[in-house]
């Protein structure tokens, strides 16, 4: 086996001025394959973190404007939400754009939390966090994953936010979800920076042990009502319509990865059979049997297949790299190339080129060697 | 060594029939040199590639060592040509990404001789054929006469009882025609293999201890 692949590879250098192109058209095909498919990996992981998100809490909006940015509560209308039975806690929230409202964001934005000291473990609680602590000053500001990775901010770290420099408490851990997009700082600050004084964008309700959300939402439904709670259900209605749109996407963009690779892939390495039949001819007068020659070419086209991947992962990865830094991405990415789009990439492309050798050499192979030899 | 019996090879050509064999019988001794010759598209080219193995007929035996061959089995057919066989062709067919050495050792790699005699007998070889300071040379660096002096040594590596040649000088000039002719001849009869040579060209002929002329699918004499 070493052997064959030792002989491919020396062939395969003495082939380059074919081969380069071939390899070139390949990878091509296997860099689409795989941006394409970490753009629907990135929308499967966030609708599963959006749900894993909201499984444990309810939020209490403004019921006109469920987004943040949107309906502003004053804020001594907590004091009747506090009072709701069923509610184990709840945290007054004010939620802002960390970058200016003209951005269009693709996927979500980033956001900055006002959370007051006290009611700030009950947001993110130590197990959120995934280095330092939270914030116990008003200048502090816990950051996500994302963020954090983006800006290159570690602990003690200085942040600008409206114009405000902040130190960098903690970092908290991935989650997929809105946490890793957001800058959790002090509510009163965050109101003052940003002229909100006394007004909160929702609150956040943790439910007693045994308290449906639908009990919550009723009560709230009967007692205040300008006011909506949103759930996992209700995020998801409230969603459903883009989500659906994305999923949708993300189905066609795999099929079209799927088959734009497939028939890229395809045809590179069957021409590369097809060109080279009257070397075949030669080599099966010479005495090569069919199990020589799909050998010697099978072990050539992993081999092309291979360092078409290898090239294909890192522009993808390149490409990945650069793109976070477009503002029309708000600073992030829409791309998540997994370790299993990696493997199936790779099981996709020797799959499809074990088809695309077998298939035109079957069909050489099977006519006499000395109509090959007549060309 | 070689006997053929009312061989025949029948084809369509669009709308026509053509006999391009037509019940062909004949012998070859071993380290007999033959020619055989005759007009364009009289058969000449469908004979070698039926007594080679590359093509089959639609009727008639062939005996190789007093057995008879079975041209059922396309891999049984293949082993055969490269176990008994050595082709020296028209268009040379050297491989342009092998070597001279590597071109002339590629039948041992598909018959799992050893490689290490192989190469020492391939460098005899290019010692006798007179190329041997061409030994890693590509093809395209090689002038028509040393490329078909790479194939004779091709087709001899494997130790063949046969060595079939289908027009070995048409793309040669006169004198690498008449060195190229003059060194398969003496390859015959220093190895004591039968070359079976098929050509339009009259100064090969002489080289030949018989010359066999077709037409029409059939020796006439």
């Amino acid at each position: 086996m070493i052997k064959i692949i030792k002989e491919s590879l020396l062939l395969l250098s003495r082939r380059k001025s074919r081969v380069i192109p071939a390899v070139l058209a390949t990878a091509t095909g296997i860099f689409l394959m795989i941006l394409i498919s970490s753009i629907g990996s990135y929308f499967t992981e966030l609708s599963f973190g959006i749900s894993k998100f909201f499984s444990n809490r309810i939020f209490l909006c403004e019921k006109k404007n469920f987004w943040i940015g949107g309906g502003l509560i004053p804020e001594e209308k907590v004091e009747i939400i506090s009072k709701i039975d069923g509610i184990s806690e709840f945290v007054p929230m004010l939620i802002t754009r960390m970058s200016s409202d003209d951005i269009v964001v693709v996927g979500i934005p980033d956001i900055v939390i006002g959370i007051s000291l006290e009611k700030a473990n009950i947001y993110a609680d130590s197990s959120s966090i995934f280095s330092g602590k939270n914030i116990t000053n008003k200048l502090e500001a816990l950051v996500g994953w994302d963020i954090a990775r983006r800006d290159n901010l570690n602990i003690g770290s200085e942040l600008t936010l409206k114009g405000k420099k902040f130190k960098v408490s903690g970092i908290m851990k991935k989650t997929s979800s809105f946490p890793d997009r957001q800058v959790i700082v002090d509510l009163k600050t965050l109101q003052d920076i940003t002229e909100r004084q006394n007004l909160i964008t929702c609150v956040m309700a943790i439910p007693s042990k045994g308290v449906s959300f639908e009990k919550i939402s009723s009560d709230v439904k009967s007692k205040i009502e300008y006011i909506k709670s949103v759930d996992s259900s209700e995020i998801e209605k409230e969603t459903s319509g883009s989500l659906a749109f994305w999923n949708y996407l993300t189905l066609v963009f795999f099929l079209i990865s799927g088959i734009g690779s497939l028939a890229s892939i395809s045809a590179v390495i069957s021409m590369s059979v097809t060109e080279r039949k009257s070397e075949i001819a030669v080599k099966r007068a010479l005495g090569a049997e069919k199990k020589h020659i799909f050998s010697e070419f099978f072990s050539e086209s992993f081999l092309m297949v291979v360092f078409a991947w290898i090239i294909g992962v890192s522009f993808a990865y390149l490409f990945v790299f650069f793109a976070q830094y477009l503002p029309q991405t708000g600073g992030g990415s829409i791309f998540r190339i997994s370790f299993e789009i990696l493997i199936l990439s790779f099981v996709w492309s020797v799959l499809v080129s074990v088809f695309a050798v077998w298939i035109p050499l079957k069909s050489i192979l099977s006519e006499n060697t000395s109509v090959l030899l007549r060309g | 060594m070689l006997k053929g019996e009312n061989l025949t090879k029948i084809f369509q050509r669009g709308r026509n029939t053509v006999n391009a064999l037509d019940s062909v019988n004949f012998c070859i001794d071993r380290g007999e040199f033959v020619c055989v010759t005759g007009r364009s598209g009289c058969g000449k080219t469908t004979f070698l590639n039926i007594i080679g193995f590359l093509d089959t007929p639609t009727k008639g035996d062939l005996y190789f060592e007093g057995k008879k061959l079975s041209f059922s089995n396309s891999e049984d057919m293949t082993i055969f040509r490269r176990e008994h066989v050595g082709f020296v062709f028209q268009k040379i067919y050297l491989q342009s990404h092998l070597n001279v050495l590597e071109n002339i050792l590629l039948p041992l790699r598909y018959s799992g001789k050893n490689y290490d005699e192989g190469t020492k007998k391939a460098n005899e070889l290019l010692e006798i054929l007179e190329i041997s300071n061409r030994a890693d040379f590509f093809p395209n660096e090689l002038s028509g006469g040393e490329a078909q002096r790479v194939a004779i040594a091709r087709a001899l590596i494997n130790s063949p009882e046969l060595i079939l040649a289908d027009e070995p000088t048409s793309e040669l000039d006169t004198k690498s025609s008449s060195v190229i002719m003059k060194l398969l001849r003496d390859t015959s009869d220093k190895y004591n293999v039968s070359v079976i040579t098929v050509t339009h060209d009259p100064l090969v002929l002489p080289y030949g201890d018989r010359v066999l002329y077709m037409e029409d699918g059939k020796f006439v004499k």
